[in-house]
């Protein structure tokens, strides 16, 4: 048993090195490059620790076609900035407003959603940013 | 607060910034060794606190406990500023514009002063919770340290839930 | 399978789920106390494998020194595994399709492994070696395969959350 343990967590240390992350740190998102894209809702992941929108955008080809997976923060801070569960819903079309994955994949980190309505929904940033 | 946001935000810009952001397994690794070091800092102390309440080697006299839990916890405390200052500068804005971890640093300062003065109390008068009339003082001691040392740990936790990306 | 897949969604679909899941500070709360309770655990291991390794704590028979920590150990132990429970059942299939999560529940029973088979080995002859400067060479081996297999679960843990599947 003890030579297997140890090859074993020999492998995961090395494993660490080439991790392929779904769920990113904040750290994986470009900052400094906020984009925008519009696109109906097809699915709401209203989860701890991070919740997700799953997206269908509206361009039928090129760089910004497809389903994308929008991440924003956790439950906790999206009701303190007033919104709910059913803020967006499946079937809601709507314009995105996020900073995308620096290594180019369809997907990013929401900062901003502007629905048909006009209603804008977005979270607690910094005062300066408002 | 709007020093601090632009403070963040030239961090965000450095180059260093940049490496801890791109390389993937950085920030986590760095976490990693963040959370082992918690574990070593905040088990040291709580075992000593479990010592006073005589529920953890009731046996040694609680100079000897203090003596071989407590000095290590100084060197692991560098570790722990080095692995988050490096964790900050590569999110600044998850903890310089995040009331949770100022939190955290109060409670961290509390935490310093008062393991310090036990571990000095202690070495220096080995019979200072001996007497009847200081044991309660040795047990609210005691008590106010797990519990601070427990919102240290709450709070750096809860720093990813009320940061706003 | 069937009956474990049925096992599991029984707890997903639970109502305790559902509340951890989308409640605002349940999920925060019941992770932080899982963080305090893994850091006990991993700090008093640590205690206990740096004794085996003959680097701390040398003035206590090992023995003596096992009866003092296990407590701790394993009081730090249910908390962690049921908080960890509690976590797991709020997105039980996304957890267990998840590589690092698998990994660490694989590593906490090597873990467990390695503390019965050296407790077996050790029992009998313990009283001869416990006081001794230099430990015997499975007690330190089973000392470092401790340490590195705690830290390896620590680093799953935060893995876990870097790589979970959205879709």
């Amino acid at each position: 048993m003890s030579p297997k343990a140890v090859f074993l967590a020999a492998c995961l240390t090395l494993g660490f090195v080439g991790v392929a992350a779904a769920h990113h740190s904040n750290a994986a998102y470009d900052s400094d490059h906020p984009q925008t894209v519009q696109g109906t809702v097809k699915q709401v992941n209203w989860t701890n620790p991070h919740i997700t929108f799953v997206i269908e955008t509206d361009a039928k080809e090129g760089p910004q076609a497809g389903t994308w997976t929008f991440e924003v923060s956790s439950p906790g801070v999206l009701t303190r900035s007033g919104w709910t569960k059913r803020s967006l819903q499946p079937g809601d079309h709507a314009v995105f407003d996020y900073l995308p994955l620096r290594d180019g994949k369809p997907g990013g980190f929401l900062r901003k959603v502007i629905l048909q309505d006009g209603k804008e929904l977005t979270y607690s940033l910094t005062p300066d940013e408002q | 607060m709007l020093a601090l946001t632009g403070f963040s935000k030239w961090l965000a810009a450095t180059s260093l910034s940049h490496t801890i952001q791109t390389v993937t397994w950085i920030i986590p690794t760095l976490q990693t060794i963040h959370i082992l070091c918690v574990a070593i800092a905040f088990s040291s102390a709580v075992l000593v606190d479990l010592r006073i309440f005589r529920v953890f080697e009731r046996d040694e006299p609680l100079r000897e406990v203090t003596r071989r839990f407590l000095p290590p916890i100084w060197p692991v405390l560098l570790i722990l500023l080095a692995t988050g200052s490096l964790l900050i500068i590569g999110e600044p804005r998850r903890s310089l514009v995040n009331t949770t971890f100022y939190l955290k640093m109060a409670l961290l300062l509390v935490a310093i002063l008062l393991t310090a003065t036990l571990q000095r109390m202690v070495l220096a008068a080995p019979e200072v919770f001996e007497d009847r009339s200081r044991q309660l003082a040795g047990r609210a001691l005691a008590t106010v340290s797990i519990l601070v040392w427990c919102g240290i740990l709450f709070a750096g936790r809860w720093i990813a839930y009320t940061q706003a990306g | 399978m069937s009956y474990i897949q049925n096992l599991i969604a029984f707890f997903e679909d639970s109502s305790i789920a559902d509340s951890i899941r989308e409640n605002d500070t349940l999920f925060p709360t019941i992770e932080s106390i899982h963080v305090v309770a893994i850091c006990l655990v991993v700090g008093s291991i640590l205690v206990l494998d740096l004794r085996l390794l003959g680097f701390a704590s040398m003035n206590r028979p090992v023995g003596r020194l096992t009866r003092a920590i296990l407590p701790v150990t394993w009081g730090a132990f249910a908390i962690a595994a049921s908080s960890g429970f509690l976590l797991f059942i709020s997105n039980a299939t996304k957890y267990l399709a998840n590589g690092y999560f698998d990994a660490k529940i694989v590593l906490i029973c090597m873990a467990g492994l390695n503390m019965i088979v050296f407790h077996a080995v050790s029992t009998k002859d313990l009283q001869q070696w416990e006081k001794q400067k230099s430990p015997p060479l499975r007690a330190r081996i089973a000392g470092a395969l401790s340490i590195l297999l705690w830290i390896a679960i620590v680093a799953c843990g935060r893995w876990i959350g870097f790589t979970m599947q959205e879709l």
